[in-house]
């Protein structure tokens, strides 16, 4: 099952925010969408999401179009990760995560006792069982990426959409953060879809790159050939090096 | 998200329209109430027909009754029933005018009014024989509930002269003071008449001009459909603003001006001083009402201006503070302390600080002329 | 967690259990403790005969119950609309339902001199609120906003047009039997019950807090607001729609045969919340039973304080905003994270 965008576009009143994309997003991968701010990466995701309706071209999920999806159905292929969350109700962090149980739940239904099996076993996963009884709203901002995380995992997604995922963490929750997310995918063989700005990030963990630039896709492909050194220039409009480190690895540098 | 929406959109406003008209067919069904009251034995009632138009079966003697609103437990004094009241509206227990004449009022519960709801168990425990209520309207549930209890409602409306005749003599009735009840409507007619005859020599252009302050204050009226514009026109004024709908309403300071009436009267509820309104407006010292010192105050004990056979001293208060001239042998203290003996028992200027100069609301005035 | 929650609910049923019984004992009407208990066991065709028995079971009872259901629906809805409006401020009179509800109720008390129904009143006063909800909602479907917001906003507008309504109907009444009426309604009580409107709520009540009560726990997800529980699979225009219609029955029905009672419906769910957390499933059900046994006691006082009636509204913002200051102060919000 794929993720398909055909020649995608929005705009708001006049002004076209997303303009002819088009690109196919597998499983298996992590797709970073790199672009500077007010490219449209949240945009694009809410689109692939059926959150917004497109005003131009479709997406596409095994050949259906997502607007003619039930958000049931949707919510059951993919799990949204939020940029951050201003909540008014501190639910225990249990509670979030078993919310995530929702698309497979009937209109009456209330999360049995195997939902609350599944939800603690997401939360094992991304390493924080022992918060279950806590206030999601009392624990850290990069713990509460990852529960977000362990909801979606706990939503049995086949993908991940992730906005900004790593912009309010420290150095040390972007990367176990990250390393969680590509443990997950890889394990489990579903993809994720993640709106990033640090392109370092991207070096380190991404298998595809989608390069957005007012609103079009103008580079994509596996890691290694997006990330140059000319995309970055375009992309950012700015100097940019890539420079090479002794174990391989590759680090851009305004 | 729409389309599928829209299905189950539709089935929702389905099971509305369901519960909606369930409920409709259970306000319906009254199969559980209660028809009529246990029947007595049918030797010792009667049947009277109340104001709005009901037939009310009664006992033959109705010792005990309930009011539950203001004006109708002064009509049960007006016949001279009061002890026979068994339970009273809020507050009736400590008014001047009640507690005065009838110190024992203290120790009737009271049950409410229709201003707070009525306490209905209160109001059964009292075991009255028959209950007052005020018109039909908004007391539909109470009426119900007393039915219940073998309770009969009496709906009484004074809302004019004619009606509060009407209710009074009603009330004699049932209570078993009918002569009482005649007396103090023929004394109530003949004070009309009275007044009409000492004024019928004042000329049209002539009458006074009466602006009414009400209940929300001075600048606050009442027109025609109210009984106290009854009141101005029996005492000999012309009502200012007698083209008012709707009771007790607002009254802008510029519409008084242009009024620019002989006298401002101050109604008992008016609880506001003219030395404030005067400094709040002082647009108003022009008037001729207040340059003339023409501001009165109602006596405040006894609720002259009520529907009920006192206001007949309140029409003569009226008519003599308009034209005293035409009243100049008359002593008003003598003659109200004469109608409170022979109807109540008691001297009027007895009752409490009563004001018959009605200066109350001008008390402070030349402060504010300054 | 789970468990010791599970009994703070169990514990505010016996509350309820418990005031009920305490309730049947209240009242001006003296009846001795071992009467009553005899009373109980009397058959319902006996119950007109005897005078304290008909008091019992004509004016006491059905007044309990009126005070019960009224306070668990005003409750459970100020709490659904909180969940759903994410806003612990919001209380159910937000969508103008109330307003709709006394306008209705003006009208019916005008109109009654012309038609003669006895269930008038209460009637176009239930499908005033209706409309008003329907009013507001469709207003906020067709503007362009953050729907939350132009829900809020539109709930305003459609209030203070039912109140201007409301106003003017009032300037209109006949002053002698109209006007005195619509004051009587608007100030809310239980005094009017009796067992065709007790019944008539159980049928109108009973099934919406059913229904809530099974979609507790979606509140929780709608509550993560719009976009999140688009997301997590929960369609949130016919979701967010069922719910304001369940609330606004409730709403309607309660304000339809008492007037408007303040307080309630916003304090009542922050009460749930401070014993049992955030979680719907169980705030709801809380909200529900907290209510109905707090709106219980109350009318007890206003029945039972003086010979005269106490108006509810007096009490239920008197003693309930105190209560609830004091909760705020030792709870410091806790619960709002």
């Amino acid at each position: 099952m794929a993720i398909e965008a055909v020649d995608l576009g929005f705009q708001y009143g006049e002004q076209h925010i997303i303009k002819q994309c088009t690109f196919k997003l597998e499983k298996g991968k992590i797709y970073c969408i790199l672009g500077r701010n007010g490219s449209g990466k949240t945009t694009l995701l809410k689109l692939l999401n059926g959150l917004l309706k497109p005003c131009a071209g479709r997406v596409l999920l095994e050949g259906q179009d997502v607007q003619d999806c039930s958000r049931k159905k949707l919510a059951r292929i993919m799990g949204c990760v939020p940029q951050e969350h201003t909540g008014v109700f501190s639910y225990r962090v249990r509670e979030m995560v078993v919310m995530g149980r929702n698309p497979h739940l009937g209109l009456f239904d209330r999360p049995s006792k195997s939902d609350y099996e599944i939800a603690d076993e997401a939360l094992n996963k991304v390493g924080l069982l022992e918060l279950g009884d806590r206030s999601y709203m009392k624990i850290s901002g990069g713990e509460r990426q990852m529960v977000f995380l362990a909801r979606a995992i706990a939503q049995e997604a086949s993908y991940f959409l992730m906005d900004e995922p790593t912009s309010h963490l420290d150095f040390y929750n972007q990367h176990t953060t990250m390393n969680c997310l590509r443990q997950i995918v890889k394990q489990q063989g579903c993809g994720a879809v993640i709106a990033m700005h640090d392109p370092n990030l991207t070096m380190t963990f991404a298998d595809e790159v989608l390069m957005l630039k007012d609103g079009t896709v103008f580079a994509q492909g596996p890691v290694d050939k997006v990330m140059t050194g000319n995309n970055l220039k375009t992309l950012y409009n700015m100097d940019i090096h890539i420079a090479s480190l002794p174990e391989g690895k590759r680090i851009v540098v305004g | 998200m729409l389309k599928t929406g829209s299905k189950r959109l539709i089935s929702m406003v389905v099971l509305m329209v369901f519960m909606l008209s369930l409920s409709l067919v259970a306000g319906c069904g009254t199969a559980d109430q209660p028809a009529t009251a246990p029947a007595d034995q049918p030797a010792d009632t009667r049947t009277v027909i109340d104001q709005a138009g009901r037939e009310v079966v009664l006992p033959m003697e109705v010792n005990r009754i309930a009011t539950t609103w203001r004006p109708c437990t002064f009509l049960v004094f007006a016949v001279g029933a009061q002890s026979k009241l068994v339970g009273v509206d809020g507050g009736s227990t400590s008014t001047p005018f009640t507690k005065g004449v009838y110190p024992q009022i203290a120790d009737v519960p009271q049950v409410g009014d229709k201003k707070h709801g009525i306490n209905m168990e209160e109001l059964v425990a009292a075991k009255p024989d028959v209950v007052c209520v005020w018109s039909g309207k908004g007391s539909e549930d109470m009426v119900k509930q007393l039915e219940t209890q073998g309770i009969p409602t009496l709906v009484i409306i004074p809302e004019s002269a004619e009606k509060m005749k009407e209710a009074t003599l009603l009330l004699g009735d049932v209570l078993g003071c009918k002569d009482q009840a005649q007396k103090v409507i023929a004394y109530y007619d003949q004070v009309i008449a009275d007044v009409t005859e000492r004024l019928k020599d004042v000329p049209e252009a002539d009458r006074k001009n009466v602006y009414l302050a009400g209940a929300q204050g001075v600048l606050s009226s009442c027109g025609s459909d109210f009984y106290q514009h009854f009141l101005i026109e029996k005492a000999g004024g012309v009502n200012v603003a007698a083209a008012m709908k709707g009771g007790w309403q607002n009254v802008s300071p510029e519409q008084i001006v242009s009024w620019d009436p002989d006298l401002i009267i101050a109604d008992p509820y008016c609880k506001e001083g003219m030395e404030d309104v005067l400094k709040m407006n002082p647009g108003l010292k022009g008037l001729s009402a207040v340059k003339n010192n023409q501001l009165y105050s109602f006596p405040a004990i006894g609720q002259w201006s009520f529907p009920i056979p006192q206001s007949a001293m309140g029409i003569l208060w009226l008519s003599k503070t308009m034209y005293p001239e035409q009243f100049e042998d008359m002593n008003i203290e003598e003659t109200v302390n004469q109608y409170y003996q022979d109807f109540f028992g008691k001297n009027y200027t007895d009752l409490g600080p009563t004001d018959l100069e009605g200066k109350g609301i001008a008390k402070n005035i030349n402060d504010a002329k300054e | 967690m789970m468990p010791k929650n599970n009994k703070k609910v169990g514990l505010a049923f016996l509350l309820v259990v418990l005031t009920f019984c305490l309730s049947l004992f209240c009242g001006r009407y003296e009846i001795e403790p071992s009467r009553l208990v005899q009373l109980l066991k009397l058959a319902p065709a006996e119950w007109l005969n005897q005078a304290d028995a008909s008091v019992f079971y004509y004016i006491r009872l059905p007044r309990i119950i009126l005070a019960m259901l009224v306070g668990a629906s005003l409750s459970a809805s100020g709490a659904l609309f909180q969940g759903m409006f994410r806003n612990p401020l919001v209380s159910p009179d937000i969508l103008g339902v109330s307003a709709g509800c006394c306008f209705g109720a003006a009208a019916g008390i005008i109109l009654s001199s012309y038609v003669a129904y006895p269930y008038l009143i209460p009637l176009l006063a239930f499908i005033a609120g209706i409309i008003a909800m329907s009013l507001a909602y469709g207003i906020a479907a067709v503007s362009r906003g953050e729907p939350i917001v132009m829900l809020i906003l539109a709930g305003m507008v459609v209030g203070g047009f039912f109140s201007a309504g409301l106003s003017f109907l009032k300037y209109m009444a006949d002053p002698y039997e109209d006007l005195p009426a619509i004051v009587f309604w608007m100030m809310g009580g239980f005094y009017r019950a009796n067992w065709d409107i007790v019944t008539d709520l159980l049928v109108t009540l009973l099934p919406c807090m059913i229904l809530l009560c099974l979609l507790a726990w979606k509140i929780n997800v709608l509550s993560l607001g719009d976009e999140e529980a688009a997301a997590l699979g929960v369609n949130v225009r016919v979701f967010r729609l069922l719910l304001i219609g369940v609330a606004t029955f409730m709403v309607a029905g309660s304000v339809s045969v008492t007037g408007t009672i303040g307080w309630v419906g916003l304090i009542i769910p922050h009460i749930a919340r401070m014993l049992v957390g955030s979680d719907h499933k169980l705030v709801i059900p809380m909200s529900m039973l907290i209510g109905g046994a707090f709106v219980m006691l109350m009318d007890n006082l206003a029945r039972c304080m003086t010979t005269s009636e106490i108006p509810i509204s007096i009490l239920t913002a008197a003693l309930g905003t105190p209560f609830f200051a004091y909760l705020l102060i030792k709870g410091r919000g806790k619960e709002w994270g």
